[in-house]
């Protein structure tokens, strides 16, 4: 099962100097295309602009669908975002690229892909519409909305225990969301406690992964992330092998129970497995960071959370369309469409800036307020990628027991000090530091 | 002692290399000229032994696809560290990340490097010297152990950006380092044998020294000193270790001959007119008009020689009655007889225009061109004038004050003297042999000249 094809192996041969010019060509590409003021550009290139500037030019543009000097087909209006989304037609991949979606940039300097920086098909993040379409189903019993409601419990315990072990003075990012994220996902597939560390190094290097498809990270972190996945795809792999022997009631037992064929329900259940660290865990660290950061800016709202706990659900809501996790939701198309009016060639890619759709006033009353009392669904679009669909409701979950939790216990809740996100991080906008004090 | 010279494939770049590759040659020491096969004519008709090495570089495709953008990235900016809001992180950060894709990259590739480094391992020079965007040449000194120095013949604000991008970046050589010269140095920049991750020139040189087994230091981008032959007013300041040299013209590989016209006296005051020959040959735009140059002379009582080429001439609608137009003239023989010049702002044009003493117009709307032009202007030897604002009435009201104003060429008769008195090529020949055995990683070096001038 670990057996990789020539072209995957490829990937770990490549020298630094072969790696390293190829993201120092990418990231170039983004600064020049950025120079004329292209916002999607410029959103790539993840510097000192302002993304919710970026994301504001990007939805005004006079074309719903308009076409960056990078290349790719952006929207940020939120109905046609909602209809790309939805269309089978556009995929994670190239349809006429089988294996890796490795894109090797000529000397021609002219009409550089740029829609898979690194192929990261080993972390099955480029699957195909059909591949996503069977995980979703075969992890529904554990992964799906419906399923949701019967781990409240735990996660509330997981979150409870984790907030009363916090000091006077903690990191949100470091010491709260993502630990307890990856405490959560490590439960999800099983992890035993031995492993548990080595898994949560892995989570750690695989944060970038969404990051790292649409902007190139630094060679050191590219490797590490490459090492990552190998790392995961190897602990997940043992994890689906002694499930295979003896089956239990977790999420990887549960997609191996959904197909007769034990070969392919074993990738599928590798796949689930490596999405999880890859995907789940950086997007509900992401939905709690995102969360408190709104929370906290705005004390009355933090005060009728005190006074209605329930409403940590409309607040999770609320954070997923005004600051979502995932930002930037990147699709090939698989023929030639007509999108938004315009025609979009076979092959080309297509971005729907999902925090810019969020903000579409077209579609929401006074969009830049966080407000946690919208009806409800507002914050759909958020969870109508392929990712974020199949990580939804479990993200959902958690974050909703984590603002409960850390409403709960530690009602003083005060920011020391302004959030800190990744550069290089267009897609997931990653928290480094988010310093929290709870006793001010 | 055996003196490895290389500059990526580029005549304007080359050329500034090539009286030093002279003395050290009449001084009877081996050199050899390494590049890309397409410098090879250039390097061979100055008289000197060529190495080629790789493949020829394809700027010019670059140039064509995106060097739109990243030169208005760099357009009509000042580079001078010491003006207020002109090195901003963005703009230093931008430099870095697109000169290394888009440059430093592309004339020192992979095959290019490895080639010059198996060159230097089976010929091992004493010193390598190395054109300031070359790195190459640092590579293989230090694959052999070599001594190494940059040649610089155009003002090092290279050197300028590149502190203050790593300043910003948190990656200061001099942070911590101290007195801690330019080799040995402990700051964070290489200090622990890796570039800072946000540094790409730096990155790309750990990576490509790491390919030969090496690792990387700040000095694979400053060398271990620098000869400049660009005269002092000119240089901004440096903490690293300087051979001054004084610039001795070389035009380039297109034939020098003194036409007739030429051996005659002027009768009335003569006024060169150029845009230089990098324009000629690369895709690198000028963004002189020269249409609107010509007739800004008409009908001043003055003898203009413009040398322009058929495709320059191309652009012209009218020559005015005092223009000569020639395809090509030496500047170094033209340039004494003339009482001023008006070009493009190249750096050999201005150097040869600098150290012939002639008062200067300098258009010129990027890289050191700007600050070059406007330091010109500061010590009253001539006037900048930005090659996107040029237009009839400006350009001609500013010759008329160069050619009537004496203080021009009093200030640029100043600047001539400074340039003289920086010591010759020859001269620096045995600086260059002390400073290599000094350098160089192991001894055994055959005894060179004497030590004379210093390194300041």
């Amino acid at each position: 099962m670990q057996t990789r094809t020539p072209a995957e192996t490829e990937e770990a041969q490549q020298t630094d100097s072969e790696l390293g010019r190829h993201l120092l060509t990418a990231r170039g590409f983004h600064w020049i295309y950025g120079t004329s003021g292209d916002p999607y550009a410029l959103t790539l290139r993840s510097e000192s602009d302002d993304p919710a500037l970026l994301a504001r030019r990007i939805r005004e543009s006079e074309a719903p669908l308009w076409q960056s000097a990078a290349g790719a087909w952006v929207t940020g209006r939120h109905a046609l975002a909602a209809e790309i989304l939805a269309d089978s037609r556009l995929g994670l991949r190239h349809a006429d690229l089988p294996g890796p979606q490795r894109h090797v940039f000529s000397d021609a300097w002219s009409n550089p892909l740029l829609c898979h920086i690194v192929p990261l098909d080993r972390a099955f993040l480029h699957a195909s519409n059909a591949d996503h379409a069977r995980w979703e189903r075969s992890a529904a019993p554990v992964l799906g909305a419906t399923a949701a409601e019967g781990h409240r419990k735990p996660a509330d315990r997981l979150h409870l225990e984790a907030a009363d072990g916090l000091g006077d003075a903690f990191d949100l990012m470091a010491d709260y969301s993502r630990p307890v994220a990856v405490a959560a996902a490590a439960a999800l597939l099983g992890v035993p406690t031995a492993q548990q560390a080595r898994f949560s190094a892995a989570c750690l290097s695989l944060g970038v992964a969404l990051d790292a498809a649409l902007c190139p990270q630094t060679l050191a972190v590219t490797r590490r992330l490459t090492a990552a996945i190998e790392d995961v795809r190897a602990l997940v792999g043992d994890l689906v092998a002694a499930r295979r022997a003896e089956p239990g009631d977790d999420l990887l037992s549960t997609v191996l129970r959904a197909d007769a064929s034990a070969e392919s329900a074993a990738r599928d259940a590798l796949a689930v497995g490596v999405l999880t660290a890859a995907v789940g865990v950086e997007f509900t660290a992401g939905l709690v960071n995102n969360a408190l950061e709104s929370l906290l800016a705005d004390p009355v709202q933090w005060a009728r959370l005190g006074e209605s706990p329930e409403l940590a659900a409309g607040a999770v809501e609320e954070t997923l369309r005004h600051a979502p996790p995932v930002r930037l939701e990147s699709r090939i198309a698989a023929e030639d469409l007509t999108l938004g009016g315009q025609a979009v060639p076979a092959g080309a890619q297509v971005v729907v800036h999902v925090g810019a759709a969020n903000r579409d006033p077209a579609a929401f009353l006074a969009p830049d307020r966080f407000d946690l009392t919208r009806p409800t669904g507002q914050g759909q679009l958020s969870l109508s990628g392929r990712h974020t669909a199949l990580f939804g409701a479990f993200a959902r979950l958690q974050a909703e027991a984590a603002v409960r939790a850390l409403r709960e216990r530690h009602p003083r809740l005060t920011p020391a000090g302004g959030v800190q996100r990744r550069m290089r991080s267009p897609v997931l906008g990653g928290v480094l530091r988010f310093p929290l004090t709870t006793s001010a | 002692m055996k003196v490895l010279l290389t500059s990526f494939a580029m005549d304007a770049h080359f050329n500034g290399s090539v009286p030093l590759a002279w003395a050290l040659r009449a001084a009877g020491h081996e050199v050899r000229v390494a590049s890309q096969p397409s410098l090879t004519g250039s390097i061979t008709a100055a008289g000197l032994t060529a190495v080629p090495v790789g493949a020829d570089h394809r700027l010019d495709e670059m140039v064509k696809g995106v060097g739109d953008s990243v030169l208005s990235h760099h357009a009509d900016q000042s580079l001078d560290p010491d003006e207020p809001g002109q090195l901003t992180p963005a703009f230093l950060k931008g430099w870095d990340t697109m000169m290394t894709a888009t440059f430093f990259t592309l004339v020192n590739d992979d095959p290019m490097v490895d080639e010059l480094v198996a060159f230097a391992r089976d010929w091992e020079p004493d010193l390598v010297l190395w054109e300031p965007f070359t790195f190459a040449g640092a590579v293989a000194a230090r694959a052999t152990g070599a001594a190494h120095a940059r040649l610089l013949s155009f003002p090092d604000l290279f050197m300028s950006m590149r502190r203050a991008f790593l300043a910003q970046i948190g990656a200061d050589p001099a942070a911590d380092g101290g007195a801690a010269g330019m080799s040995g140095m402990s700051g964070t920049s290489g200090a622990d044998g890796r570039a800072h991750p946000e540094d790409s020139l730096g990155q790309w040189l750990e990576w490509t020294l790491g390919r030969h087994g090496l690792s990387f230091d700040e000095e694979a981008v400053t060398g271990q000193w620098s000869v400049d032959q660009v005269p002092r007013s000119f240089r901004p300041p440096s903490d690293g270790p300087t051979v001054g040299m004084r610039y001795v013209p070389y035009n380039g590989p297109v034939p020098a001959v003194v036409p007739d016209w030429l051996r005659v006296p002027p009768t009335r005051p003569r006024v060169c007119v150029t845009l230089g020959l990098t324009a000629r040959t690369s895709e690198f735009p000028n963004a002189v008009p020269v249409d609107v140059v010509l007739k800004a002379v008409e009908g001043l009582d003055i003898e203009v020689v413009a040398t322009l080429d058929a495709q320059e001439r191309a652009l012209l609608t009218h020559v005015p009655e005092n223009v000569r137009l020639v395809d090509h003239v030496p500047l170094h023989a033209l340039l004494p007889t003339c009482s001023a010049i008006v070009h493009h702002g190249g750096a050999g044009t201005w150097s040869t225009a600098l150290v012939e003493g002639v008062p200067q117009i300098a258009m010129g709307w990027i890289w050191d061109a700007i600050d070059r032009a406007r330091r010109q202007q500061e010590l009253g030897a001539g006037l900048h004038l930005p090659s996107h604002d040029v237009t009839v009435e400006g350009l001609r009201s500013r010759l008329v004050r160069v050619l009537e104003e004496p203080s021009f060429a009093t200030a640029a008769a100043r600047l001539r003297a400074e340039a003289e008195a920086e010591p010759t090529p020859a001269r620096i020949v045995p600086v260059l042999e002390r400073l290599t055995a000094q350098h160089r990683a192991h001894g055994g070096l055959r005894p060179g000249g004497v030590s004379a001038a210093c390194a300041s």
